[in-house]
């Protein structure tokens, strides 16, 4: 009798504290994954402002530019992509597919800009526009912000998969709905360029 | 009442709340020793005929009902189980506002959002903080929420946040948001959030006991249990025997549930009675929270929220999750009709004229939200009746309005926080809104003068945090150096708030930095080396770094090395002359409750501050009553020859908010002592 009770209660004993474990993962892995849905949105915001600014920019430009009709049209296709990639991700950040289609639309926005600044070059009246100057200011402001939020984001990211991975968590994760997130990586080598030409 | 007296009486209140507390679980452990000796009695019962009548026969009543083993047992497990329970939760909880925000789903809003009811919420919040010198709180926003409610969240004022239902931005007019938020805001001032914490974690370890039971009586009534057992005699009395103890654990840790929710629904009650009256006083307008309350009143959801973790955070809300209409023991509000004529005396209780009312306002109020923000209208409104203080500006001031005003914002200091929210400069008041070019305000405040020093600060910014923070930092620089002294402790609280936002690797080589940076600068000025004391102070606890400090220390009785460096220091940035420092120093030794000499005043403010801080780190420990003692004699070392500046007064602002006091501005703290002469609803 004693025994059985004993046995009982041992075993009523691991149950509970496999429940409070397990209460304590799951609030764990809410709080981290909304921390860097959080962090996503700081992104999220100067990436607005980001395409915000670019048809500022190709209106100004196009006034001197009449000759690069298809570098300005790039641009603006590419900024509209972006724009609906960045929409996707911001109603799923964290989802694998849209944040590889964000980043692969930033990639291409990327590209387009710096075509279209390098082209500038060859228009000094462009350059000394200063409505141009200051768009280029405040995109390379910009831009440093999108770098440093989105290191936020790839830090909190991390820290969430990380503790998703971990032993006892792995075991639950998947059952509840913890999804791996994705980076945002933005890998191009001329990102850091663009924003900086010389002016 | 003050802030030091309702934080007293918070932390007293929470000690006769832990005794019936632990009254509570007395009980608990007596009722569960009792159950066990009745199913041991049953069971001995049950295998030996008559077992009672003999037993009585042996030893006597005694020889049942008292057996020490299993009363240290029971006693052993149970009080294990409670306070592991206990101590599980407040550990939870105590990690900070956010986790509970994130817990309830709630979505952080950034201090750049342009959404107008969003930014209308943040401004609200800002002037709020601004007016009372708290840290700017994280503002969460709980998207599916569409009753009128908010909570503030955490275990200090440094990990505070506010939430927000949608509802509430979307249905209440800004005087009435404000109502509220003044309402969180008094919550968060008076302590009332690490009371809560430790009821919540308390109750979480007796319900601990109850789930126990429930785990016992649905493991024994399984199907699983059932084939596996065997049928012979001796196990089936004992499966009775858990069984019985099983629904006896429910009983018994159902009633202990029922006493301690009893017990935390009536503080929790008179807490919120206080917090309304505060939030009229903060705002002088009992229209406001009147309104937001006769508007839960009056819509259909009401104050409810859906959130079904909500339950452990119900007592920290604005109203009532559940219905606020009906009264109930354990209702953690008063009902809603008390309340209201609380502060508006006139009310009959009917909410159907106020229905129409509404529909109508609200109408206008939309159309008048779509032409000018909230804000802009109600600076125009006050016109120049505060004047910003010029660096220059010297007055006196009455120490004792210092202290009065400490924790207790007025409708004066809320308005004035609008005014100086309007006179930071447009570039800076965007920058210290996003997290990037904040972090370059805080290490542009830092960039020293001199060109030597400023050059080996700058490559330490570079090396740190990269060129482009350099780049910014530096062209923040000249703005940051024009900032008036009375705008830059508001400006870092507006910091302060978005800076919480970094990562946490971020913010660790961002703190580095900063801790390079003041190394570098041997000859920091001391309201500088106070602001960032307090700003990575406050970091550091809202990234988990500090845990919040307990108070330990009673008396002044080995802190007065701490107090006599801090003071000397004050002293010597307050009065020029040395006859006149000596005369404020021995002043200022005289009023603290302390038998010994002062010693002598060092002779000069020392070059390097870094052992002050350490000082400001003991001092912060004290308890409220003893804060209040040092910083009135701080404040009788910066006041003493009656001609205070406005650098002088930030000075003490930024060393009270350094021991987590917070200090309205204190040029509105000017205008008290006229305001003090009328009649004033203060008590």
């Amino acid at each position: 009798m004693q025994g059985l009770l004993i046995a009982v209660g041992g075993l009523l004993l691991i149950l509970f504290v496999l429940v409070i474990l397990a209460i304590g993962i799951y609030n764990g892995l809410v709080a981290l994954r909304n921390r860097y849905e959080n962090a996503f949105s700081q992104i999220d915001v100067q990436l607005k402002r980001r395409y915000d600014l670019i048809p500022n920019l190709v209106e100004v430009a196009k006034g001197y530019m009449k000759h690069e009709q298809e570098t300005l049209q790039n641009v603006i296709e590419a900024r509209n992509r972006a724009f609906a990639a960045g929409q996707k991700a911001a109603a799923n950040p964290g989802d694998p597919a849209s944040m590889s289609q964000l980043s692969s639309a930033e990639t291409q926005l990327n590209g387009a800009l710096s075509r279209l600044l390098m082209v500038a070059e060859a228009y000094p009246d462009l350059k000394a526009n200063t409505n141009m100057m200051a768009l280029q200011e405040e995109l390379t402001s910009t831009e440093n912000k999108v770098a440093y939020s989105r290191q936020g984001y790839n830090d909190a990211v991390t820290q969430y998969n990380i503790a998703r991975e971990k032993f006892p968590a792995v075991l639950f994760a998947g059952v509840l709905g913890f999804r791996e997130a994705q980076l945002l990586e933005m890998e191009n080598p001329k990102e850091r360029e663009a924003p900086q030409v010389k002016f | 009442m003050d802030f030091f007296a309702s934080q007293e009486l918070a932390r007293r209140k929470t000690r006769v709340m832990l005794v019936l507390f632990g009254l509570a679980v007395l009980g608990l452990i007596l009722g569960v020793y009792l159950l066990i000796l009745g199913i041991l009695a049953l069971d001995a019962g049950r295998m030996i005929q008559g077992s009672v009548d003999q037993a009585l026969d042996r030893g006597g009543w005694g020889w049942i009902w008292f057996r020490p083993e299993i009363l240290l047992g029971v006693s052993l497990v149970v009080g294990l189980v409670v306070s592991l329970g206990s101590l599980y939760k407040i550990a939870q909880l105590r990690g900070g506002g956010s986790s509970v925000a994130a817990m309830l789903n709630g979505r952080r809003l950034l201090p750049n959002s342009t959404d107008l009811h969003e930014r209308r919420l943040l401004n609200v919040v800002e002037e709020m903080a601004i007016a009372s010198g708290t840290p700017v709180p994280p503002v969460y926003v709980l998207d599916h929420e569409a009753g009128i409610n908010a909570f503030a969240a955490g275990y200090t004022v440094d990990d505070a946040v506010i939430g927000v239902n949608r509802g509430t931005l979307t249905q209440l007019s800004r005087d009435e948001l404000q109502g509220v938020i003044a309402h969180e805001f008094s919550h968060i001032l008076n302590g009332d959030m690490r009371m809560s914490v430790r009821m919540i974690g308390i109750l979480h370890g007796i319900q601990l006991v109850a789930l126990i039971g429930y785990f016992i009586v649905r493991s024994m009534s399984g199907p699983g249990s059932r084939s596996s057992s065997r049928s012979n005699g001796k196990g089936d009395s004992g499966r009775v025997g858990v069984f019985l103890l099983g629904v006896g654990l429910i009983v018994l840790g159902s009633i202990g549930l029922f006493f301690a929710r009893l017990i935390k629904a009536s503080v929790s009650r008179q807490r919120e009675y206080l917090a309304d009256a505060s939030a009229v006083q903060f705002t002088r307008n009992p229209e406001g929270i009147a309104g937001a309350l006769k508007m839960i009143g009056a819509v259909e959801a009401g104050s409810t929220v859906k959130a079904s973790n909500a339950e452990v955070a119900s007592h920290m809300y604005f109203a009532d999750m559940f219905d606020g209409h009906i009264a109930h023991l354990f209702a953690t509000h008063p009902p809603l009709i008390p309340r209201i004529q609380k502060v508006d005396p006139r009310f009959d209780g009917d909410f159907q004229e106020y229905v129409k009312l509404r529909a109508r306002r609200l109408e206008q109020q939309r159309e008048r939200d779509q032409t000018a923000e909230g804000s802009r209208e109600r600076l125009g409104r006050l016109g120049d009746r505060f004047r910003l203080p010029t660096a220059g500006m010297r007055f006196p001031l009455d120490p004792a309005i210092l202290i009065a005003g400490i924790g207790d914002p007025s409708s004066d200091d809320v308005d004035y926080s609008a005014q100086i929210q309007a006179h930071v400069p447009q570039t800076i008041a965007a920058a210290i809104r996003e997290v990037f070019s904040a972090r370059c305000v805080a290490l542009a405040m830092l960039l020293s003068e001199q060109t030597e020093i400023r050059e080996k600060q700058q490559a330490l910014i570079a090396r740190g945090e990269g060129d482009a923070t350099l780049r910014e930092a530096v062209s923040l620089q000249p703005a940051v150096a024009a900032l008036p002294p009375a705008v830059r402790l508001p400006v870092l609280e507006i910091l302060q708030g978005t800076l919480a936002g970094m990562s946490d690797r971020q913010y660790a080589t961002f703190r580095e930095t900063v801790a390079s940076m003041s190394a570098a600068d041997q000859r920091l000025s001391l309201f500088e080396f106070f602001l960032h004391h307090h700003l990575i102070n406050y970091l550091d606890r809202r990234f988990g770094k500090l845990l919040p400090q307990n108070e330990v220390h009673h008396d002044l009785s080995g802190l007065e090395g701490e107090v006599a460096a801090i003071l000397a220091l004050l002293v010597h940035s307050g009065h020029r002359e040395l006859g006149l420092a000596q005369q404020a120093w021995a002043a200022a030794w005289k009023s603290l409750p302390t038998r010994k000499a002062a010693p002598p005043l060092p002779a000069r403010i020392p070059g390097n501050l870094s052992s002050t801080s350490q000082s400001l780190v003991r001092l912060a420990r004290a308890t409220p009553e003893l804060k209040r003692q040092i910083l009135s004699a701080a404040a009788i070392a910066i006041t003493f020859d009656q001609q205070v500046t406005t650098a002088e007064a930030e000075l003490f602002r930024a060393f009270s908010e350094s021991l987590d006091c917070p200090v309205p501005p204190i040029v509105a703290t000017e205008f008290q002592s006229q305001r003090t002469t009328e009649p004033s609803p203060r008590s």
